[in-house]
């Protein structure tokens, strides 16, 4: 599978194979051989493209990668393809919060027409000893909460439903 | 594999609250353990060094290579019984490293109620014994050890896993070609004669070591002669005359030294092969488990938080995830090695059992060692859960957890109840090494829920004899039991009776696992066979 990166909001596809000296990268139709890289201690080293070697700095955070090269600096973010394929289609489902089991409601932390992001909490639930916390699966606004403080609910039940954003 | 993206929002009061009692639970652990480890009476103190004796912790230190980790195991055994005299059981116990192999020590301590052996003390060598068959240790015993605690011997002398079971597994370890050194360190008395006598290596301390199976005022008792300890079981006698020790040592420095040349002989097992990969830590820092782990043990929480901060790289390959969340299952490394993690979110129900069960055969098919993080309050109730059959799920689940080949490890991040226990490889399903974090509570029903159903049934007694309880007491009835459950369902009481191999500070949890991850794969992993499952 090919990689996956942006760099100054524009993707990027690109793939590396071995070759003689280092590798081949492919970059949409184009292929620059040979590349490769030797790191010369902490965030510094010499990257070679197409035979050609440039001296480079860079730092590595989580997926984002700050390059220095021939003066200028570049910010890359590699795209997961786990996740940038898994979020090619969001579902209609996750505008709803479920109850995980059979509970009752302990108490509710958002109201209707309230912004929310993807993990903020909405309601305290409790079930077999335990009190659980239910989050918005995504950022949206909350349209309407199903069941007051003291309530109970089945399995399953839509708790929280949400709307998106902008709408 | 992606890396989990925590939740955890470690600037906020929550986190903070939460962290300030998990860190004083951790100081309290720490405290519990120093004073166990090292707090004597001068006088006990005194005496070993009249006798010409190190401490314990002191042999230790010398038999292990410097600078290596020791993993040491129910160190808080016996906290909670003999009116808390008997730190540690008299006992140490661990695995380190000797002359570059992993080993069991296990060590007497003479300096409580001079090594006698009381009926935790016996249990606790039984499992440290039981360690070293399941995951072929060799094991070095430090002996000084007066005997059995004669007022209890009742609960520890005759039954199947009583003193006895000591010498049985010697004598399997021996069978099964796992090497023993004992050193005679000071008067191995009755029972305590067969520890060196059933080692394979054995080394006695000019002096003080001395192996008998009655000491003097026993013969005497018995049949009138005077004899002196040297004569009757001392160094020189054994070493040339019965040949009951191998090794005459001047010292027990002189003794230690000899018992590592024994061991750097011993040869180097074959690990079970296993995928493996450069170790990597986690994304997370181990220290914000203290700001996730809620001060109240009935809140939830998501348990991936707290794989992302034990696994490599905090990343997670999860299997199944949008069916029976409740039970978080997937894969992951743990310092290279991949292993399967079960982790509960929540109760169980019958789609989270049977995927529970799914998964552990996909591990054991693969020859993946499975970590079990309990939090688990049981199998949920109900009409709708029974006829759907949850009873017969959760039995698919146990009889997975049973059968699985793969070595499993438990740790019970906070509560551990009713069948749950069960399904998440409890203590009885043979988990090869199980630890328990400081705040967690071990016990069939929650404390609330078994004092009401107590009260309750002491109520109707009474109704049925005529009378009535007022509600004062009801909860003079209540309170009480109350007490009692929850001072027995505690980490304290289940690591004092040794239901597991010890409470664990959270940040320690990854170190601890890697240790008996690669302690467990000396034993070749059998193929899969399981029982039937109730389909």
């Amino acid at each position: 599978m090919k990689h996956f990166f942006e760099v100054d909001g524009v993707d990027y596809q690109f793939a590396l194979s071995r070759c003689q000296r280092g590798y081949r990268l492919r970059l949409s139709n184009k292929v620059i051989a040979p590349v490769a890289f030797f790191q010369q201690g902490e965030g510094r080293g010499v990257l070679t493209i197409a035979g050609e070697s440039e001296p480079v700095r860079f730092a590595i955070d989580g997926e984002v990668i700050h390059v220095h090269i021939r003066g200028r600096t570049r910010i890359l973010h590699y795209r997961d393809p786990l996740r940038t394929l898994a979020c090619a289609n969001h579902e209609a489902d996750h505008l709803l919060a479920r109850a995980p089991m059979p509970g009752l409601v302990v108490a509710t932390s958002v109201s209707p027409g309230q912004p929310v992001s993807a993990g903020t909490a909405l309601m305290t639930i409790e079930s077999m000893k335990l009190e659980t916390t239910i989050r918005s699966p995504r950022d949206g606004v909350i349209d309407r909460i199903h069941f007051n403080e003291g309530e109970s609910f089945e399995r399953g039940a839509v708790l929280v439903t949400l709307v998106e954003e902008g709408r | 594999m992606q890396r989990i993206s925590s939740a955890a929002d470690i600037r906020s009061h929550e986190f903070r609250l939460n962290e300030l009692h998990n860190r004083r639970l951790a100081a309290e652990l720490k405290e519990r353990q120093r004073v166990v480890r090292f707090n004597r009476p001068e006088r006990d103190l005194e005496r070993l060094r009249r006798q010409n004796k190190l401490f314990v912790r002191d042999r230790i230190e010398a038999l292990l290579d410097p600078d290596t980790p020791f993993l040491e195991l129910s160190t808080l055994a016996a906290n909670k019984a003999y009116d808390g005299e008997v730190p540690g059981a008299a006992q140490v116990v661990g695995i380190g490293i000797v002359a570059g192999r992993e080993v069991i020590v296990h060590a007497d301590d003479a300096s409580v109620k001079g090594g006698a052996w009381y009926p935790l003390s016996v249990k606790k060598i039984v499992r440290a014994l039981d360690i070293a068959i399941e995951n072929r240790l060799p094991v070095v015993h430090l002996c000084d050890c007066a005997g059995g605690f004669l007022p209890l011997q009742a609960e520890f002398f005759a039954d199947r896993y009583y003193a006895g079971r000591i010498f049985r597994n010697q004598s399997i370890l021996s069978k099964m070609g796992v090497p023993q050194v004992a050193i005679a360190m000071g008067h191995c008395t009755a029972g305590g004669a067969y520890v060196p006598a059933l080692s394979d290596y054995n080394i006695i301390v000019e002096g003080t070591g001395a192996i008998f199976l009655g000491g003097p005022p026993v013969v005497k008792a018995a049949t009138g002669e005077t004899v002196s300890v040297e004569e009757l079981g001392g160094a020189h006698m054994h070493t040339s005359v019965s040949g009951t020790s191998d090794y005459f040592a001047s010292s027990e420095m002189h003794a230690i030294a000899i018992a590592r040349d024994i061991v750097a002989r011993f040869n180097r097992p074959t690990k079970s092969s296993m995928d493996r990969v450069s170790p990597e830590p986690p994304a997370y820092d181990a220290s914000e488990l203290y700001g996730i782990i809620p001060r109240d043990p009935r809140v939830q929480f998501d348990m991936r938080e707290i794989i992302a901060r034990l696994v490599d790289g905090s990343r997670f390959h999860e299997y199944q995830p949008r069916y029976g969340e409740s039970l978080v299952c997937g894969f992951a490394r743990l310092y290279g090695y991949q292993i399967g993690v079960i982790a509960n979110n929540g109760v169980l129900f019958s789609d989270s059992a049977l995927k529970g069960a799914h998964f552990i055969q996909l591990c054991d098919k693969h020859r993946t060692p499975l970590l079990f993080l309990q939090n688990i309050t049981g199998f949920m109730v109900g009409r709708e859960y029974e006829r759907r059959g949850i009873t017969k799920d959760g039995a698919k689940l146990i009889m997975a957890v049973s059968g699985a080949s793969v070595p499993k490890f438990t740790v019970v991040c906070n509560g551990s109840y009713g069948a749950g226990t069960f399904a998440m490889a409890g203590r009885a399903f043979d988990p090869r090494f199980m630890f328990t974090w400081p705040q967690s509570q071990i016990s069939a029903m929650g404390a609330e829920q078994a004092a009401g159903v107590l009260t309750h049934v002491k109520a109707r007694q009474l109704t049925r004899e005529g009378g009535r309880l007022s509600e004062q007491e009801l909860a003079a009835i209540r309170e009480p039991i109350l007490e009692e459950y929850r001072e027995r369902s505690s980490a304290y009481y289940a690591t004092s009776e040794i239901w597991d191999d010890g409470i664990l500070d959270p940040v320690d949890t990854r170190n601890a696992l890697a240790i008996v991850l690669s302690a467990s794969l000396n034993t070749p992993i059998e193929a899969p066979h399981y029982g039937v499952f109730r389909m």
